[in-house]
């Protein structure tokens, strides 16, 4: 890869955003192509299309394979719809030095990886490496594929443009060319042993000696195969002839310049990400780092006159107030807008303000938290996800929802709750976070159940009474009773005696709410590992020690 | 028999407050269950107790632990006797066509089954050389001879069980008088 270089990502596998960076749409189901062959291994992924970014995080292996490109390097934009069934894909041309600049761009083994071919004459299929990408030209709609050997004897894949599946013959070709190119590539020294090839082919037709670099008999037309190619391709050469067409040339692939890269919209998407491409590109965003927040300068107050309402007078006077309504109207949304500026502006300076803080000595802690919660409590650490961001595609949507719900527990409000937060506390926590633009119960709902399909570490937990929590995905149920029933022994041991205890004192302890304690201790009841003594003071949960005396008999004893 | 002043030992679990809640989960209550009828029967053996009637009995020692404040409710105390019912450990008596509320309120507890009272009854007439001989109910519970046997003061409801069972056996009779009245009962003795 050339163009795309590695990005940072969160912990909920999101792109880490630069300053003032926003993500404008997410689609999932992209594959990468630079110039025109598929990037190897970056097929499946979302796309995160920011003011200043294009990000492409793989679906599977979001840690190793998320690389982005600027949009800062984009000339030009090329759309090609779906045709047959290849997907649309949207072309972005790039500056075509852009490469060369970039030092730390991503490196896979590619097609213009060597080979271990030492020479033509001694080399055998088996000793081409199976990494190695050939081309093809599909003898339909002439387009010119990559494919790899491994793929070449089972199953390949069909015709990227038009989707046909190619023909045994037509492959056999793609390889005898490859091999025909390294034999030119080889270094002058290895090509010693081998001078025959300089003398030419002989064309296995009218048999006239061609020149070397020449394809097809110069005189009668026929495919020229070298003399010293292995039996097993000097076979599949031969099938070429019963299939009675003629490949068009096939473009170099080592020699050409990709000037652009690609994104195939597999799942659909497309027109939506175009149309907010063109618009950022033409925005030019990166450019003006900060936008200056616009306060509505010319709002004036508005002096109510009295106008006859009778008449054309009197209608024209209508509308023209009607018109002042709007106006006004839209004025206010724009104040709305810079409002949400400021408040932008004013978490940065929280957020500088803590991290002063942090680093400075002799300050107290109550300050400290204080600020943090300020923080928190302004807004969350990154964009809030909005509905439009997925476009209308509400499973991507909830998905990003999920990961920047992750995020914000991972910032330390599930820390703070002890590791167990009910659904409708951590609702109030996120959306007071979120502050504008609140999110629905359902989709709030829908998001959380997404955690554990994502991977992210939380996990949604209904109890039995049907209260919901989020707790860490490691909170297994018998970790949090092996932990309630461990505090209970502790105190046990410490005073002497069975002890109860009361869902208060597991709030104090563990700093879960008093309503997740009572739904835990009742959880390890109904399992039988703790019994309750219900009475006047309220109940207390004891270790259960009925059933133990029950079955060592204690009763006699 | 009993060991006048000296209170009942009561076992460790009777001092552990959880024992006096009806337990909600159904595992741990049927241990709950099985541990309060072993006390119960314990209690009564040792108190020489023939029935429990839940008005004055909750108040008993046996249902309230004063050291640790601790009491069993009444429905819960019901709930037990009755599961002690089931198990043939006891029997309800029918109350008189009182109103639903009131019943199964007293219960006759079987602190030995009745066929175990019987034999005991039987090896008692044999040791005594009473066999052939007419005796009253109150001469088997409260008589002279019976003064230092387990059944002493035993309850009329109780003996009659058991001497149903010897007359089964055809090792007694139930005489009665003219007008039909249960008047005394004759032991045959074993063939």
């Amino acid at each position: 890869m050339r163009f795309w270089r590695p990005i940072d990502l969160t912990s909920a596998s999101r792109p880490v955003l630069l300053l003032h960076e926003v993500i404008i749409l997410v689609q999932d189901g992209i594959g990468l192509y630079e110039g025109r062959y598929k990037v190897d291994l970056y097929q499946s992924g979302r796309v995160y299309l920011t003011t200043h970014r294009v990000c492409y995080v793989d679906n599977k292996f979001a840690a190793t394979r998320s690389v982005s490109i600027d949009l800062s390097l984009v000339t030009r934009i090329q759309f090609s719809p779906s045709l047959l069934r290849s997907s649309a894909k949207i072309a972005l041309f790039l500056v075509p030095q852009a490469h060369l600049s970039s030092s730390n761009a991503v490196t896979t083994p590619q097609i213009t990886s060597p080979s271990p071919v030492s020479a033509v004459g001694n080399s055998t299929a088996a000793a081409l490496d199976q990494n190695i990408s050939l081309s093809w030209v599909c003898p339909i709609c002439s387009f010119a594929n990559a494919i790899k050997v491994s793929e070449l004897d089972n199953n390949p894949p069909p015709c990227m443009t038009c989707g046909v599946r190619p023909a045994a013959a037509v492959l056999a070709t793609a390889k005898i060319e490859y091999l025909d190119k390294q034999s030119r590539s080889i270094p002058p020294v290895q090509q010693a042993g081998v001078v025959e090839i300089d003398t030419g082919f002989p064309c296995p037709r009218c048999t006239f000696i061609n020149h070397p670099s020449l394809r097809q008999c110069e005189i009668c037309g026929a495919e020229l195969v070298s003399q010293n190619l292995p039996p097993r391709l000097l076979e599949q050469s031969a099938l070429k002839d019963d299939a009675g067409y003629s490949p068009s040339p096939t473009p170099k692939l080592a020699d050409e310049e990709i000037t652009y890269v690609k994104l195939s919209f597999r799942a659909g998407g497309e027109k939506v990400f175009l149309n907010k491409l063109k618009t950022i590109i033409q925005g030019r965003q990166w450019d003006s780092a900060s936008i200056p927040s616009s306060t509505n300068k010319h709002h004036h107050r508005h002096h109510e006159q009295h106008f006859p309402r009778l008449g054309i007078h009197g209608l024209a006077n209508m509308s023209a107030k009607e018109r002042h309504q709007t106006t006004e109207l839209m004025g206010s949304l724009t104040d709305l807008n810079s409002l949400m500026n400021k408040a932008q502006e004013m978490v940065a300076l929280a957020e500088s303000f803590a991290v002063r803080l942090a680093s400075a000595p002799g300050v107290s802690i109550e300050a400290r938290e204080a600020l943090l919660q300020s923080s928190e409590a302004l807004s969350l650490s990154s964009p809030i996800v909005m509905r439009e961001v997925a476009g209308s595609q509400d499973e991507l949507f909830y998905n990003e929802l999920a990961r920047q719900l992750a995020e914000f527990l991972d910032n330390g409000v599930l820390v703070r709750e002890g590791g167990i937060l009910t659904l409708f506390d951590l609702y109030a926590l996120y959306n007071r976070a979120r502050g504008i633009s609140l999110i629905s119960p359902k989709d709030f709902y829908k998001a959380c159940s997404k955690f554990e399909a994502l991977k992210l570490p939380f996990r949604m937990r209904k109890f039995q009474s049907g209260v919901i929590v989020i707790q860490e995905a490691y909170y297994k149920e018998d970790t949090v009773k092996g932990m309630v029933i461990d505090y209970i022994k502790q105190l046990c041991t410490e005073q002497g005696k069975q002890v109860g205890i009361t869902p208060q004192q597991v709030n104090q302890h563990f700093g879960w709410s008093v309503m997740v304690a009572q739904e835990e201790l009742e959880n390890a009841e109904n399992s039988g590992q703790l019994c309750r003594d219900s009475s006047m003071e309220g109940t207390r949960f004891y270790l259960n020690f009925i059933v133990s005396a029950h079955t060592s008999d204690g009763i006699h004893g | 028999m009993s060991t006048e002043g000296q209170p009942f030992p009561f076992p460790s679990i009777y001092s552990f407050p959880p024992f006096f809640t009806r337990q909600p989960n159904s595992q741990t209550w049927t241990s709950q269950l099985s541990l309060w009828s072993s006390l119960i029967l314990g209690y009564c053996r040792y108190n020489r107790i023939w029935r429990i009637d839940l008005n004055t009995a909750i108040e008993w020692d046996l249902f309230s632990n004063k050291e640790i404040n601790r009491s069993l409710k009444l429905d819960t105390c019901r709930e037990i006797l009755d599961s002690m019912v089931k198990k043939g450990n006891a029997e309800w008596v029918s109350g008189s066509g009182r109103d639903a509320a009131d019943k199964n309120l007293s219960a006759i507890i079987f602190w030995r089954r009745p066929e175990e009272w019987a034999n005991m009854i039987a090896d008692w007439i044999d040791s005594t050389g009473q066999r052939n001989a007419i005796l009253t109910f109150y001469e088997i519970s409260d008589g002279d001879l019976s003064f230092s046997q387990d059944f002493r003061g035993i309850d009329a409801t109780i003996l009659r069980k058991a001497l149903d069972i010897l007359v089964r056996r055809g090792q007694a009779q139930i005489m009665r008088s003219a007008d039909g009245e249960v008047a005394g009962v004759k032991f045959f003795g074993v063939q």
